[in-house]
């Protein structure tokens, strides 16, 4: 077979070009950590890319979600536990104003006592969150989605806690509590009604915040499930991303020593030759 | 015989040598040339000794100078130049779009997650300023980076349709080229040489190549050693003439000056043309309309479906109640200038937890803006893919076909080496001869003195 000089520049040539531009495709991918920067080395894969991003990005959205559902959960709790707290303090007068040998000093002393409780329930009842918004109000809008299909109450309806109407003023939660105030300021011991009655809200208060509890724990135990979710996105992300670095090494460090050879038959080739030979 | 007769078959032998010792040169310094092909002195008997009692009537001449090719391999390689130039054309003229759209930072699928994500944080805390505010500073980032897909589409149209002018220029000046050598091809074999020469032929083939680098093309080489070349049967060169091609709206106009009735007619830029011209051709009037649609459908749906979870009044100034807009041109259905609204009240607008949520929820559809952009991202990716690796696959074709030329025409210093110390032993040796001819002359005119 006859060879021609420019063949043997031409596949020196070629080789070197290709091992170089294999080597610099290799260093790039190692330096920048990523196995594709163009749609067309592999649009499968850029494509998915782009649906694991939205992904990850609600991914996102949701843990953004919990930690505001957990923050406000947090502050209904506090409020509830601090109304309960009051109506405790209500519960112990009314029992002590049951003792029929108070005098008039004594149901001053006690309406005093009351009024204060009073003032604290109500401070608590008209807690806001963050955003600013009465965290018990009318219950609207207060769903929050913290995990794909699963949402919480960041808000809760004040009938729901309070019980009775829409408003503080007229839920059954002040109104028996304002009985037992009414009863103490006329120096009269509330009835048995009327104590029963703040029994019953405390009662209401505690389902209340056994369900602001039950929905803490839901955020608690989606918190580790979206993370693994998040996890698992961003692995597949990597899978389809990154560069393995144990073949972008070994590749690189192939394609540099093709380069090397490449180089040294070039240098070869271009000492030989029978017109250097000639005398 | 005669030692007269001996004597001019040395010089005969000193002619070849000299021939030879030209032809070696010629290839050494040509040896790098495009296009060059081997070159070979072909030395002959002129003369011929009718009886073997008798050779002084054998002689010895330079025929001519040949040279080794294979019109075989020079169509495949035309062929195959033209096809290289197309696929390369395809990859190279697409590069940037096939970045952009894979690029966090010009990316339409990044700011779309971006403004999902802002309506998400909106839904959580409707009464925000601040997320109200990120929404629409998202909504029109996205809007910008959709004209930013728009404005890489454009350039590609643009810079194709500069590319296709460039390339027909190209192309009318090898035509003019190649028609003027034919020319020069046909005058040699006029004036009684057989075949025209080596020179002439190598510059014929390498324009050849070039024009099909251009345009593709059947070329087809005639008796008398003419180069014609035929796109769809249209003739770009044909015989001395040269076709001028121009490019108008989306149209690649033919003239011929040797066929008048060819003038003004439209050339198919398909079947087997190829090369640049095609290359070109192909993105402005299949790839980049492709993608013009695409980008206007993606932003209209985005603009359409956004709009259309604003329910109230709350966008303002009212009752235009929407936040983005588009043009729709009537004929084409060309969806262009997606943007946010530019009236946009962006203080006083107002976006319940509903909408927002239902703005959230778009990316949830099956055919979400975000579905269409990862389809959009692999159709690009995809497009560009299989060129790149139909111009590998070509190349290989490509370099295997150069190096069978090679083999054919190319030259071998060494070969040259050897030939050039042959023809300086042969030089000497027919020199000797003279030499001891001319002695024996001596003698003999000694011998009658």
């Amino acid at each position: 077979m006859r060879i021609s000089t420019k063949q043997y520049y031409d596949v020196a040539q070629q080789s070197m070009v290709r091992s170089a531009e294999g080597a610099y495709s290799w260093q790039r991918k190692l330096a920048s950590g990523q196995r594709i920067d163009r749609a067309s080395e592999d649009p499968a894969a850029a494509g998915r890319a782009v649906i694991l991003n939205a992904r990850l990005s609600r991914i996102d959205m949701f843990k953004s979600n919990q930690d505001f559902a957990r923050a406000n959960l947090a502050d209904m709790d506090t409020a509830l536990d601090g109304i309960q707290t009051q109506l405790m303090i209500i519960q112990e007068v009314s029992v002590q104003a049951g003792n029929g040998s108070l005098n008039s000093e004594a149901y001053l002393a006690l309406g005093a006592k009351i009024e204060q409780a009073i003032d604290e329930l109500e401070k608590n009842a008209l807690q806001q969150d963050s955003a600013g918004r009465p965290l018990f109000d009318n219950g609207e809008n207060a769903e929050l989605e913290i995990q794909p299909g699963l949402t919480v109450n960041i808000l809760l309806a004040r009938s729901q806690v309070f019980g009775g109407g829409a408003g503080v003023d007229d839920s059954d939660l002040m109104n028996a509590v304002n009985a037992i105030a009414n009863a103490i300021a006329a120096d009269r011991p509330p009835t048995e009604v009327e104590v029963s009655d703040i029994a019953t809200v405390r009662e209401t208060l505690t389902r209340a915040r056994a369900n602001v509890g039950l929905d803490a724990g839901a955020v608690d135990a989606s918190r580790d499930a979206i993370e693994a979710y998040e996890l698992g996105t961003i692995q597949q992300k990597s899978e389809l991303l990154d560069t393995d670095l144990a073949q972008g090494v070994s590749e690189f460090v192939r394609n540099q020593t093709l380069l090397e050879a490449a180089r040294s038959l070039f240098s070869r080739i271009s000492s030989t030759g029978l017109f250097g030979m000639l005398r | 015989m005669s030692n007269l007769s001996s004597m001019g078959v040395a010089f005969s032998g000193l002619q070849a040598a000299q021939a030879g010792m030209l032809i070696t040169s010629q290839n050494v310094s040509g040896s790098a040339v495009e296009g060059f092909s081997r070159r070979r002195v072909e030395v002959v008997m002129s003369q011929y000794s009718l009886d073997s009692r008798d050779l002084s009537s054998t002689a010895f001449a330079v025929d001519g100078f040949s040279r080794d090719y294979s019109s075989l391999l020079e169509k495949q390689r035309g062929r195959q130049q033209g096809l290289m130039s197309e696929l390369e054309t395809k990859a190279n003229g697409t590069s940037t779009l096939d970045t952009v759209v894979l690029d966090a930072a010009s990316s339409v699928g990044t700011a779309l997650d971006k403004f999902f994500a802002a309506a998400g944080a909106l839904a959580r805390d409707p009464g925000s300023v601040s997320f109200k505010a990120q929404l629409f500073s998202t909504a029109r980032q996205l809007a910008e980076r959709f004209n930013g897909v728009y404005d890489t589409v454009k350039a590609m149209r643009e810079s194709a349709e500069y590319g296709i002018k460039e390339s027909l220029a190209n192309a009318n000046r090898l035509a003019s080229q190649l028609a003027s050598i034919n020319q020069k091809v046909a005058e040699s074999a006029s004036v009684g040489s057989l075949v025209p020469s080596p020179d002439l032929l190598d510059r014929r083939d390498q324009l050849l190549i070039d024009l099909q680098r251009e345009l593709g093309g059947q070329a087809v080489i005639g008796e008398n050693g003419m180069a014609n070349l035929y796109v769809n049967g249209n003739p770009m060169v044909d015989l001395n003439g040269a076709a001028r091609l121009s490019y108008q709206a989306g149209k690649v106009y033919l003239a011929l000056g040797n066929k008048p009735e060819l003038t003004g007619t439209t050339l198919n830029i398909d079947g087997n043309a190829s090369g640049r011209v095609k290359g070109y051709y192909a993105l402005l009037t299949d790839f980049v309309p492709e993608l013009e649609t695409r980008v206007g459908e993606m932003a209209k749906s985005v603009a359409d479906t956004v709009n259309s979870k604003l329910g109230s009044n709350g966008i303002q100034p009212a009752p235009d109640n929407k936040i983005f807009t588009y043009l729709e041109n009537e004929s084409s259905g060309l969806v262009t200038n997606f943007r946010l609204r530019e009236d946009l009240d962006t203080t006083a607008s107002t976006i319940t937890q509903t909408e927002a949520k239902a703005i959230e929820s778009i990316r949830l559809d099956a055919d979400s803006p975000i579905s269409d952009w990862a389809t959009f991202t692999t159709y690009v990716g995809g497009q560009v893919a299989s060129w790149k690796a139909d111009y590998a696959a070509a190349q290989t074709v490509s370099e295997r076909l150069d190096l069978d030329r090679e083999r054919m025409s190319g030259v071998n210093l060494d070969e040259e080496a050897a030939n050039l110390m042959r023809f300086q032993q042969m030089y000497g040796a027919a020199s000797k001869v003279l030499q001891i001819g001319s002695q024996l002359f001596d003698q003999l005119l000694n011998a009658l003195r």
